[in-house]
């Protein structure tokens, strides 16, 4: 039984974290190309106002806009991925959306920052000596450089987002291991906590384990350290 | 007064925040000392009023009064939050302080374990505490406060580290200041701008974690209130009376955003 | 070949706009080695970068005309300017460090230029990369090419550096303090190289630097600048043997030359300090889960006796163990051999980061009353009273107590690291570089004061320094190190003029001294 929740767990988890990176990498170097226009402050604004949100109360809201004014999709319609794959991909659309929306603002934040000293630093003003442009030392030099702290801020976020997605199946009825882990805290089932727990641990290790390497093969100064 | 706005010009972010967390702290009190409604009196007439002079904000589903009910779950939420952050950061800074200033074998044990705890997320961890002792505000305060202690430790410890090889402390030493003396009269006070903004962003990240776990219903417990428990109730009526839900996470990302704010703010300023 | 008249450089991203060059005139010719000398702040790098092209268009207003071959460089188009940057005029920095991309290849770097400027093939690139590498003597360079900037030594970045510079072969090359950072002896090389650069490939040279001597030995013209304006300028002799203007006269008269400052007085042959056969060395850190720690012995059976009231110096060159030495006497390391014997009190320290030194969260007062507090002096009026006494003897009344370090100049710093000090009433302060960091003017003030209670007051000094001719002026005995040994010791006459061991002539030699 428990085993046939993983998938709706990883699927929920792998779409949200292909949302953050898809949104966040180019609205952060647009957002930092772009910062000294006066519009780009919008961008800040929008941005910390997705953040302040909590995920269950963009879900709620997502549910109320999306599911019962617009109708596109049915609340509370879960379909499982033994019955129709493509219809179980697409319910988890909206609750994916959910999740990822404050970790991509958070990204966004952390990348523009990061590319704003990156930005500052001497380097730069040497390949700028050199004859690069500035969308040559974007990308030939800066984003290489500042994307080794977001690296790390996604790996974590990977475990957020599993976490993240257990609450999320309230809003949106999803029958995963979250409603299974409160079920099972109440009635005070053990075993099922323990579990559960350890499955998700097993996830955020192996998590934290790709995010090392990708470190080490991004950064040369890693790998000699001894 | 030209200075100011020279000032909040260049740091908005600090200043917004201290408005926005300002309001909705008078908002809480206000709503807490002066209300002339018990929050959880019941009445089948008020049921979902619509909001009036009587009922600012209108009433929920059993004619309780939404302002007076916001305002005490918002103030449960601030209490369970600075109580959490209180105990972690204090835990949080002597380990901190500890390891970041003497290291050795200690330190690596300390840090390997608090990264371990680290990469976990709080809300699990705090579930996994939850889940063995029961819940209730105070469990949910003990739980966070613990589950918080790696992430302050963590930064303490940075601050210690860059700071403990630093000339002014060589010299201390040499003055013959003991080491206790040197970590807290003489490094302490310069880690605070760091300390500070961390301590607010975790505050916010306390009651974001309060919220969820009051949400999914092992938080804090009826009857006493929170706002968590009052989305999760509101979720239930969404289609017929959104308004309940909406006030109500408006009510959660305000204070989040203020916050928020106001930890960036600061940590611009640093 | 460049004319740049009525520069007027203005920063606009403050509330007030604030004007840092103005009235800047500068002309070079093919081929010439041109210098800039001038204190910090005094606008020569931002004419400089100005120059390179590398002032934002944004927030610095620029007036006046950068004249390059027949084009002004000011109104020119972005891709035009970026086809004269790193084509035809390069530019070094001094930090090859944080210069250098830290995560590519030396190689790539260095052939930057050329792929941007030329239209090669790879191996045309890879090659004319190596052999540029070759020209400034980079050992071993298909080996370099491959490895990255921190896997290269100081010496060795600058050399790179320069190679990705002159790799399209430029008619200007401007230097922004290219030897600032660098031993002496390598400072040296680093000079030779331009002066041959200069010599075979006709590259004209702008050097700027605070360091006059330097400039004397590269150029034939100078430019001086204070505060924004250029102060006088003409043929290198002529600026060092007539100067005409008042500042140009106090910044010669500043520079350490090897002339002694005050005669200094017979010691007393009274023993302060005797180190027998030191040794210390550092734990390479390794921790729990790396066994096998090894240990780096920085310091090696080192001797040396120390009496009242003299001044000695520690010279030596970065990574030679003098500030280790330093740090051992003061019982500041775990890992040491040998015998140290104190035959008065604890010695103190006068560190070289002005900025470090103090403790930035509290008051000067404060920081002056905390050693008299720790060792158990409570009486808030009597320790008021003391820091108020030091701070005199430094030559800074009352009103410093109440500021924090932030407020304070680096000179200003320095001076309260002094009265800190004084305040345990040592007879002996080690002093570690304790001006490198500051400017050549202020540094005469802190010398002469650290002479001054040197004969006021009987304190001893072991002063360490890389800079022979600051301690030529001050000390009555010298102390060479390196690599961790004492390679010659004795007192000023015998090293100066009759220096035995090789690297002691070698040093000198580097520091261009002539008896």
């Amino acid at each position: 039984m428990l085993r046939s929740k993983l998938p709706i767990t990883l699927t929920l988890t792998l779409m949200s974290f292909i949302m953050v990176i898809a949104i966040s990498i180019p609205v952060g170097v647009i957002s930092s190309k772009y910062e000294d226009r006066p519009g780009i402050r919008i961008i800040d604004i929008l941005g910390q106002l997705t953040m302040a949100i909590p995920p269950f109360f963009l879900g709620i809201l997502i549910t109320y806009l999306f599911g019962m004014v617009l109708h596109m999709f049915v609340p509370g319609g879960f379909v499982s991925y033994s019955d129709d794959f493509w219809g179980f991909v697409s319910y988890l659309f909206f609750p994916a959306v959910a999740i990822a929306l404050p970790k991509a603002a958070m990204s966004v934040k952390l990348l523009k920052t990061s590319i704003l000293s990156e930005r500052k630093l001497d380097y730069v003003r040497t390949a700028y000596s050199r004859g690069n442009s500035t969308t040559d030392v974007m990308y030939r030099h800066v984003l290489k450089n500042a994307i080794i702290p977001v690296i790390t801020f996604l790996g974590m976020t990977l475990a957020d987002i599993v976490a993240g997605s257990l609450v999320i199946e309230q809003v949106f009825s999803i029958p995963g291991y979250g409603r299974l882990l409160i079920s099972s805290i109440s009635n005070r089932d053990y075993p099922v906590v323990q579990a559960i727990i350890a499955i998700i641990a097993m996830i955020v290790i192996i998590i934290n384990l790709i995010v090392d390497i990708l470190y080490r093969v991004l950064d040369p100064r890693i790998r000699e350290a001894r | 007064m030209k200075g100011l706005k020279y000032k909040i010009r260049n740091n908005p972010e600090l200043y917004a925040g201290a408005l926005i967390s300002a309001i909705m702290l008078l908002i809480i009190i206000s709503g807490t000392i002066f209300s002339p409604y018990d929050p959880n009196a019941m009445s089948a007439s008020d049921k979902f009023a619509a909001p009036s002079m009587a009922h600012p904000l209108g009433c929920d589903n059993f004619g309780r009064d939404l302002f007076a009910r916001l305002s005490i779950g918002g103030a449960t939420t601030l209490l369970v939050a600075t109580l959490t952050i209180l105990m972690s950061l204090t835990l949080g800074i002597i380990i901190g302080a500890f390891t970041g200033y003497y290291g050795g074998v200690v330190d690596e044990i300390l840090m390997r374990f608090n990264d371990a705890v680290l990469a976990f997320p709080s809300i699990l961890l705090a579930l996994v505490f939850i889940s063995q002792f029961g819940s209730g505000t105070w469990k949910v305060i003990i739980s966070l406060g613990i589950v918080f202690v790696p992430s302050f430790a963590r930064i303490v410890r940075g601050e210690f580290l860059r700071c403990r090889n630093l000339d002014y402390v060589r010299s201390a030493r040499l003055m013959g200041a003991g080491d206790i003396r040197i970590m807290f009269v003489h490094i302490l006070p310069n880690t605070l701008p760091v300390v500070l903004s961390s301590a607010v962003i975790g505050f916010n990240n306390a009651v974001l974690a309060e919220a969820s776990m009051s949400f999914l219903g092992i938080g804090v417990q009826p009857p006493a209130s929170s706002l968590g428990r009052m989305l999760s109730d509101a979720q239930a009526f969404l289609f017929s009376e959104p308004s309940y839900a909406i006030y109500t996470g408006s009510m959660i990302a305000l204070l989040i955003l203020g916050f928020s704010l106001l930890g960036d703010g600061l940590k611009k300023n640093a | 070949m460049l004319e740049v008249t009525d520069l007027h450089i203005e920063i606009e991203d403050n509330v007030i706009p604030e004007t840092v060059v103005h009235d800047f005139d500068i002309t070079i010719e093919p081929g010439e080695i041109v210098g800039i000398v001038g204190e910090s702040g005094s606008g020569k790098s931002m004419s400089a970068h100005a120059i390179a092209g590398l002032l934002s268009r944004r927030d610095m207003k620029k007036q006046g005309t950068i004249m390059f071959e027949g084009e002004d460089l000011l109104t020119v188009s972005r891709s035009r300017l970026r086809q004269i940057q790193g084509d035809d005029i390069a530019i070094i920095f001094q930090e090859p460090m944080t210069c250098l991309n830290p995560v590519k290849k030396v190689g790539w770097q260095i052939e930057e230029a050329l792929r941007i400027h030329r239209n090669m093939s790879d191996d045309e690139i890879k090659s004319a990369a190596i052999a540029m590498m070759k020209d400034v003597e980079i050992p071993e360079p298909e080996l370099r090419y491959d490895q990255y900037p921190h896997e290269f030594s100081g010496g060795l970045r600058q050399r790179a550096m320069i190679a990705a510079a002159l790799i399209c072969d430029p008619k200007l090359l401007i230097a922004d303090e290219p030897t600032t950072a660098l031993d002496v002896t390598v400072q040296a090389q680093i000079i030779e190289l331009l002066r041959r650069i200069n010599r075979e490939r006709g590259t004209a040279i702008l050097f700027i630097s605070h360091d006059l001597s330097v400039i004397r030995s590269l150029c034939s013209r100078v430019l001086v600048m204070n505060k924004g304006r250029i102060v006088e300028s003409g043929p290198v002799e002529d600026i060092f043997n007539d100067p005409q203007e008042e500042y140009t006269k106090h910044l010669i008269a500043a520079i350490p030359k090897f002339q002694k400052i005050a005669p200094v007085p017979g010691e007393t042959r009274k023993p302060l300090l005797e180190v027998n056969n030191v040794s210390a060395r550092y734990k390479k850190t390794g921790g729990f889960f790396r066994p096998g720690n090894r240990s780096k012995e920085i310091v090696k059976n080192v001797s040396f006796t120390m009496y009242e009231g003299e001044i000695i110096g520690l010279v030596g060159e970065s990574g030679c163990g003098k500030t280790t030495l330093g740090k051992t006497i003061l019982g500041m390391l775990d890992d040491t051999d040998g015998a140290i014997v104190h035959y008065s009190q604890m010695p103190q320290m006068i560190f070289q980061d002005p900025y470090g030194s103090l403790n930035p969260s509290r008051t000067v007062g404060w920081i002056l009353e905390e050693p008299l507090r720790i060792n158990g002096n409570h009486k808030d009026d009597e320790n008021h009273e003391r820091a108020i006494k030091m701070l005199s003897l430094v030559g800074l009344d009352e009103s410093y107590l109440a500021r924090k370090p932030k407020a304070l100049s680096g000179g200003q710093r320095q001076r309260v690291c002094i009265a800190l000090a004084l305040m345990m009433e040592p007879k002996l302060i080690i002093a570690d570089e304790p001006v490198s960091a500051l400017d050549v003017t202020v540094q005469e003030q802190v010398i002469r004061l650290l002479v001054k209670l040197n004969r006021e007051l009987g304190i001893a000094i072991l002063f360490i320094s890389h800079d022979l001719k600051v301690v030529y002026e001050i000390c009555s005995r010298i102390i060479v190190m390196k690599d961790g040994v004492i390679v010659e010791q004795g007192t000023d006459e015998e090293i100066y003029n009759d220096p035995k061991h090789p690297y002691t002539k070698q040093l000198l030699q580097s520091a261009g001294y002539t008896e």
